[in-house]
């Protein structure tokens, strides 16, 4: 192609430039020192790094190069300025964003890199430009909850046997949901408002009984947690003049953002008065990153949903942790059976996740007279479906529906 | 009786009865296994048999089917019982279909006391219990209400960002002093400029017709898009010339940007200094990793960082952030309990900030400021500010 070889005859030129920038930083010349950066994947990190790296290279000289997408190198600095952007980078990025390697002592690694196979290129982290919206209202058109909601089980398990289902959550799948919007995915805030439209399109579906069977795969199993923007959250109901019944077990929680949740004053209030409709409050969101930030503790929620990853252990977590009932979590995102056995240690009892779902697949097929033909993944998928397309190829369709079966008494 | 794992806090046995007896239902009809149900629905009886005596004698009545053999007992979240049993256990749900008739009217009988066959009747079983779990019910209650103004779409968001590059910004762009401010009007200094944008106000231009806090995203990104505005014009010699402390509150990405990123290698220390960084505790907690990021690196560079909270609550939410702040700004409301409320003590005890670094904004009447100086703050923003001549 004409465009590849106008780019391989631009080559040697910036090739050569690398070439002699490595060598020029390995002469015999103290009081230097190379940069090797380890940005993460994280592109605000990568922009950070970049910005820095370059404002002390562009004054003090040295070229930065990257060797892969992980490792950057900054050829050449003097020892002082290099010690500096190494001290910001790691306190920004933490320890392992960047290594230091004085010069001349450590040019056997320019020389590897200079002789290795692989070959360095001249760094560029172009600034991220913003999505333009337009497109963006065919693309949500276009966008139904049964493609991009997942139909979860949340059980109880309590280290003994065998757990059990006691919440239902519709949950918006976020990997389909960056697939299905595509490049406006890379915008905080489309992605934000596609998340808004469709909790109010499943909302709206779950309130006529054709739609919400297929969503739900058949009737209501299990009181149901279901995503809402906070401007959706029902209004408190008018006061009647009967007494007020006993209030009953929740059938519907309205599960909200953190951050959203935090931003609606009389939330207290206003659950008193949703419980009188049988409609509860989760709040979803919570996660070792955001547990140090927010006195969880004091949030009106019947039920709080703490996303599982191995930081939940740090001692900074579990401080957080001790100040929270137990009883009131549900920890979801569980992808193992460490992350059961973490929560079972802490006292929590409610678990969801691509784990449980395994749990509850494999259960459904012990039962089921007609498994034979399916693979557990199929029998998973088609349980965490949301259209009746999802569901096609199961032969017990009650089964699915009823979720998990039960535990013989 | 059916066992149940051990309760957890807010779970009440019988939302765990109901999920067991929906799913055995089920399992049962898919098996083709044939099943007896005795139910007995309260919910299907006049209000005055739900409760007192009358109900607490058929609630006895039904009692020893929680131990007879061959049958599982339920109590459902609306407080109807359910019994099912396998088909030799019949005579025993026979006879307690009778006793549960001769407790009753012939009619309420008819309402309330059901004994179906699985898997022949399995529909009308589960829309019984569907019934009782109150899904259909709740969803009945929420209305979704009907916007009295228009949402914006991605076009009219488009024709407002296109709109947006071609105003002014200084014609959306505040500019109020911040000053401390003592009982008695003794020591009034000015601290710093704060300049920001209403968005409501820049909505109301650039969105006619439309309410934004119907697409507060939408809202988001108009924001972002002026904070890059606003980071570029401060990069003109003559904002950089006489630079005063300023405070600038920013969408936690726009701490990112390349105008930010430009800004920052541009700035010497000494003038980062006088820069406070506003965060919303909303856009903190939206993305408390990048929020870390950000954290580490305005620290490493010399800004000060002030967390917004737009309610009281959200300021007694956030007292585990006094580490990451400098300053805390409050937003003026009448959500503020009266200032002599026990409450209004146990919120002066949570706010995530020594009073001296508070700021309380949107100062327009004298109440704010009373409240305020009760609870030690000295800094305020506000229509009231406006008119202080501060000295210095």
């Amino acid at each position: 192609m004409p465009q590849q070889r106008s780019a391989s005859s631009a080559l040697p030129v910036s090739q050569a430039s690398i070439q002699d920038a490595l060598r020029r930083a390995m002469r015999d010349e103290r009081g230097r020192a190379a940069l090797r950066i380890s940005p993460g994947d994280q592109p605000e990190a990568q922009h950070l790094a970049f910005a820095l790296s370059r404002e002390t290279a562009s004054v003090k000289g040295g070229t930065l190069l990257e060797l892969a997408p992980d490792d950057w190198l900054l050829t050449e600095l003097p020892a002082l300025e290099a010690g500096k952007l190494h001290a910001l980078l790691t306190k920004i990025l933490g320890p392992a964003a960047a290594q230091l390697l004085p010069l001349p002592a450590s040019k056997g690694v320019l020389a590897s890199i200079l002789g290795g196979s692989r070959v360095p290129s001249v760094l560029e982290v172009p600034p991220a430009e913003p999505v333009p919206p337009l497109g963006l209202d065919a693309a949500l058109d276009r966008l139904l909850p049964g493609q991009v909601y997942q139909r979860q089980g949340i059980v109880i398990a309590s280290g003994g046997p065998l757990p059990r289902l006691v919440f239902q959550r519709l949950v918006l799948d976020e990997a389909a949901l960056r697939q299905a919007l595509g490049a406006y995915a890379e915008d905080r805030a489309f992605l934000h408002h596609a998340r808004a439209l469709l909790h109010k399109r499943a909302l709206e579906a779950l309130g006529d009984e054709g739609t919400r069977k297929s969503l739900l795969g058949g009737g209501p199993i299990a009181p149901l947690m279901l995503d809402l923007p906070a401007s959706l959250l029902p209004a408190p109901p008018e006061p009647s003049g009967d007494a007020p019944l006993p209030s009953a077990a929740p059938a519907l929680y309205a599960t909200l953002a953190l951050h959203e949740a935090i931003a609606l004053p009389n939330l207290a209030s206003r659950r008193e008065a949703l419980h009188q409709e049988s409609w509860g409050i989760a709040i979803a969101g919570l996660s070792a990153a955001s547990l140090g930030l927010v006195d969880a503790e004091a949030l009106p929620a019947d039920w709080l949903v703490l996303e599982w990853s191995p930081a939940l252990d740090d001692t900074a977590s579990l401080k957080a942790l001790r100040r929270l009932d137990p009883a009131r979590l549900v920890l979801d995102g569980c992808d193992g059976a460490a992350a059961l056995s973490w929560g079972l240690s802490q006292g929590i009892q409610l678990f969801a996740g691509p784990w449980i779902e395994e749990v509850i697949a494999a259960r459904r097929m012990e039962k089921c007279d007609a498994s034979a033909g399916c693979t557990r993944a199929e029998c998973r998928a088609r349980g965490l479906a949301t259209s009746p397309q999802g569901r096609i190829g199961c032969h017990r369709p009650l089964l699915l529906e009823a979720v998990m079966p039960e535990v013989p008494a | 009786m059916t066992t149940l794992a051990p309760k957890a806090a807010g779970l009440p046995v019988e939302a765990l009865g109901a999920v067991a007896l929906s799913s055995a239902i089920r399992d049962a009809v898919a098996m083709g296994e044939e099943r007896l149900v005795l139910m007995l629905r309260f919910s299907g009886l006049p209000r005055a048999r739900r409760f007192g005596t009358r109900a607490e004698l058929l609630r006895e009545a039904w009692e020893p089917l929680n131990s007879t053999a061959r049958v599982r007992s339920f109590k459902l979240p609306g407080g109807d019982l359910v019994a099912i049993g396998l088909p030799n256990a019949s005579e025993a749900l026979e006879r307690h279909r009778q006793i549960l008739f001769s407790m009753l009217e012939a009619e309420e009988a008819q309402q309330a006391v059901h004994l179906l066959r699985l898997p022949a009747q399995a529909a009308a079983v589960m829309a019984a219990v569907e019934d009782s779990l109150g899904m259909v019910a709740a969803m009945r209650a929420m209305a979704l209400p009907e916007p009295e103004s228009r949402a914006a779409d991605a076009a009219a968001l488009a024709a407002a960002e296109r709109g947006l590059a071609a105003a002014d910004l200084s014609f959306f762009l505040r500019r109020r002093k911040v000053c401390w401010l003592e009982p008695g009007g003794h020591n009034t200094r000015l601290f710093w400029e704060d300049r920001r944008v209403d968005l409501t106000e820049v909505c109301e231009r650039l969105l006619p017709g439309c309410d934004i806090s119907l697409t507060p995203a939408f809202g988001q990104r108009l924001l972002k898009s002026i904070d890059r505005r606003h980071l570029r014009d401060l990069t003109r010699p003559e904002e950089m010339r006489d630079m005063r402390r300023l405070a600038l509150p920013l969408r936690l990405e726009s701490l990112f940007s390349a105008e930010f990123l430009r800004l920052d290698a541009f700035m010497a220390e000494s003038q980062r200094q006088k820069m406070i960084l506003g965060l919303a505790a909303e856009d903190v907690l939206a993305a408390p990793e990048l929020f870390m990021l950000a954290r580490n690196f305005t620290e490493a560079r010399g800004y000060q960082l002030m967390l917004e909270v737009s309610s009281p609550f959200a300021a007694t939410l956030m007292s585990s952030l006094r580490g990451g702040f400098n300053f805390l700004r409050l937003q003026w409301s009448d959500d503020f309990p009266a200032a002599d409320s026990p409450e209004a003590a146990l919120l002066r005890d949570k706010l995530p900030q020594a009073a001296d670094h508070i700021i309380m904004a949107g100062a327009d009447r004298p109440a704010a400021i009373a409240w305020g100086w009760e609870a030690g703050i000295r800094l305020f923003q506000g229509r009231l500010i406006e008119s202080q001549r501060p000295a210095g």
